[in-house]
């Protein structure tokens, strides 16, 4: 048995996985704060709905050949980062960045990222107590 | 590579960016009064550097290059100065089309933005750390 089999390991790291993948999409934004016609982007929130949804959506291209293409869909981004619509303010330049928003969303998933940590080693000690190793 | 470790990469490409753009500003304040020692010939002309969004393959996110570095077409001003080597018949002399007040607002927004991809690049590498703390 894996840790991964455990619902509440797997909660956690599927939260892990979304702040991390969340926190390239905002370097991208951040990174792009001066960049003509750039259109900031983020991720859909974690919700039941939308991993069901993209859970029974993704029907990779098969490949049977390492030259072929790997297709539309992508395969390393689990979560599906969107471009913002409604914008704070665009500048003359076209650019749609603001960069108080987006450190705040950098600190927003970075307190996500830490909670889902913590919550991974306080089961990591439930599962220690359980073996009778003294958890606390 | 992670997204966490991807997301550091991208900041820094928004860093050396910000740093280019840097550079150009000194350049155009250091040349703030660099005229031209014969007559007619043009002094220094102001530079000025745009961005556009890159995709890096290899690690799939758009990270940010120099898209170009020109100079400022806008009309040189000129300064009546007779006893200059470079003066014209009527005593006049072009001087460069450097505003250091404008220089000045953007060193400030060049600085906030390479500031906005440092604070990605610290935030990233807490989550890092923070993961590495499940080891214990």
């Amino acid at each position: 048995m894996d840790l991964q089999s455990l619902k509440l390991f797997n909660m956690a790291m599927t939260k892990m996985e979304w702040a991390a993948q969340r926190q390239k999409v905002l370097a991208q934004n951040v990174s792009n704060a001066d960049t003509p016609d750039y259109k900031p982007k983020d991720l859909k929130a974690i919700d039941f709905k939308n991993l069901l949804r993209d859970e029974v959506a993704r029907v990779p291209v098969m490949r049977t050949n390492p030259n072929h293409l790997k297709g539309t869909i992508p395969e390393q981004d689990q979560f599906r980062s969107r471009t913002l619509m409604k914008s704070f303010e665009e500048s003359p330049d076209g650019n749609e960045v603001v960069l108080e928003e987006q450190m705040q969303k950098v600190g927003d998933t970075r307190s996500q990222y830490n909670t889902a940590v913590q919550l991974m080693q306080n089961h990591m000690k439930m599962l220690k107590m359980a073996l009778g190793r003294g958890g606390m | 590579m992670d997204d966490l470790g991807i997301s550091s990469k991208v900041a820094s490409s928004g860093m050396k960016a910000q740093a280019t753009r840097l550079r150009i500003i000194s350049e155009n304040l250091a040349n703030a009064d660099s005229t031209s020692e014969i007559p007619g010939r043009e002094p220094y002309r102001r530079k000025l550097i745009t961005f556009r969004e890159a995709l890096d393959k290899s690690i799939d996110a758009d990270t940010v290059k120099v898209k170009k570095i020109f100079n400022d077409q806008s009309p040189l001003k000129s300064k009546y100065d007779p006893t200059h080597p470079g003066a014209n018949d009527e005593g006049y002399i072009q001087i460069p089309n450097v505003n250091p007040l404008v220089e000045l607002m953007d060193m400030r927004e060049a600085q906030r933005a390479y500031e906005a991809n440092l604070n990605v690049i610290s935030t990233s590498r807490s989550m890092v750390a923070k993961t590495l703390e499940l080891l214990k």
